[in-house]
């Protein structure tokens, strides 16, 4: 099987470029992508004990940060603990300059 | 094969140390072929292709993080067995999930199937329960099947069709999730770790 080629930079969902995103579109298009709109995401909550992600939520957060243009080592996955972890990595590959917010 | 954590390579005899340690991890025994036995390493070697239709070792760099297998094929009836182990380093990064949605993907491709069936017990059944309606149908219960661990658990039984496979090879980067909204529910990802 081979594996679509992936753009580069951060895309939109029509394959177009797009600016990094602050911290409260980034947890909605999180929360969209994940179908998990049924709880307020926070930076501060922890993706296990607060967000109930299983294994299989992990994996789909590591492929939105791919196609968001912040592919995530699999080496750094067990240090992602909270939703600002993953958003703070999702920062530092896009370039930075967005804050929290 | 590959994606975007792991690559699957046909298993190979410098493959067997590193199966071996998985299968004999305290987390997995009591899962996997043995059921909580501890066999030796000769016996382990011996029985890895009983009943097995295609096997991989995960790999991540040419080191071994995980295992898939189809077993119990039953290709006149369009249906074959998955089940995925993870190194203990490698639990919940993703890897075996990833592992079990190429070997599904593999396994569509290659024979004719209705339907791919994943058993877990109701203790590992919280790895990958997001999945449920998504990316797998729960279709079998069996009550207080297995005992480990002190106690008796559910088995169950977890069935994946084609619409299924359709979701798992847009997660595996055939698609993708952006564009996918919670209205849509639709577009996605893979299963988790199931025990042979």
């Amino acid at each position: 099987m081979k594996r679509q080629e992936k753009p580069n930079g951060r895309l939109d969902a029509n394959g177009g470029s797009t600016e990094a995103l602050d911290a409260r579109a980034w947890m909605r298009r999180v929360a969209d992508a994940l179908g998990r709109d049924d709880i307020e995401f926070t930076l501060a909550a922890r993706l296990a004990e607060d967000l109930d992600f299983d294994s299989l939520a992990i994996y789909e957060l590591i492929v939105l940060m791919d196609e968001l243009g912040a592919d995530v080592p699999e080496a750094l996955i067990p240090s992602l603990v909270t939703l600002g972890d993953v958003y703070d990595h999702y920062v530092t590959r896009t370039g930075g300059g967005v804050h929290r917010g | 094969m590959a994606g975007r954590l792991v690559g699957l390579v046909p298993v190979r005899r410098d493959h067997l140390p590193s199966l071996y340690t998985m299968v004999t991890h305290p987390d997995t025994a009591p899962h996997w072929r043995f059921r909580g036995g501890y066999p030796s390493p000769e016996q382990f070697e011996q029985t890895l292709w009983q009943d097995v239709a295609a096997q991989f070792a995960l790999e991540q760099r040419g080191r071994c993080v995980g295992w898939v297998v189809a077993y119990k094929p039953e290709f006149a009836q369009g249906h074959v067995h998955v089940a995925a182990c993870s190194a203990p380093e490698s639990l919940g990064t993703g890897a075996a999930i990833e592992g079990l949605g190429l070997l599904i993907d593999h396994l569509w491709r290659a024979w004719p199937l209705r339907k791919v069936y994943m058993e877990t017990s109701e203790r590992s059944y919280p790895q990958f329960a997001s999945g449920e309606g998504r990316i797998f149908e729960v279709e079998g219960r069996l009550r207080q099947h297995e005992f480990y661990d002190g106690r008796r658990w559910d088995k169950l039984v977890l069935a994946l069709y084609e619409e299924h496979v359709a979701r798992i090879r847009g997660l595996l980067g055939m698609g993708g999730l952006l564009g996918r909204t919670a209205s849509s529910g639709d577009a996605d990802p893979v299963p988790r770790v199931t025990h042979h």
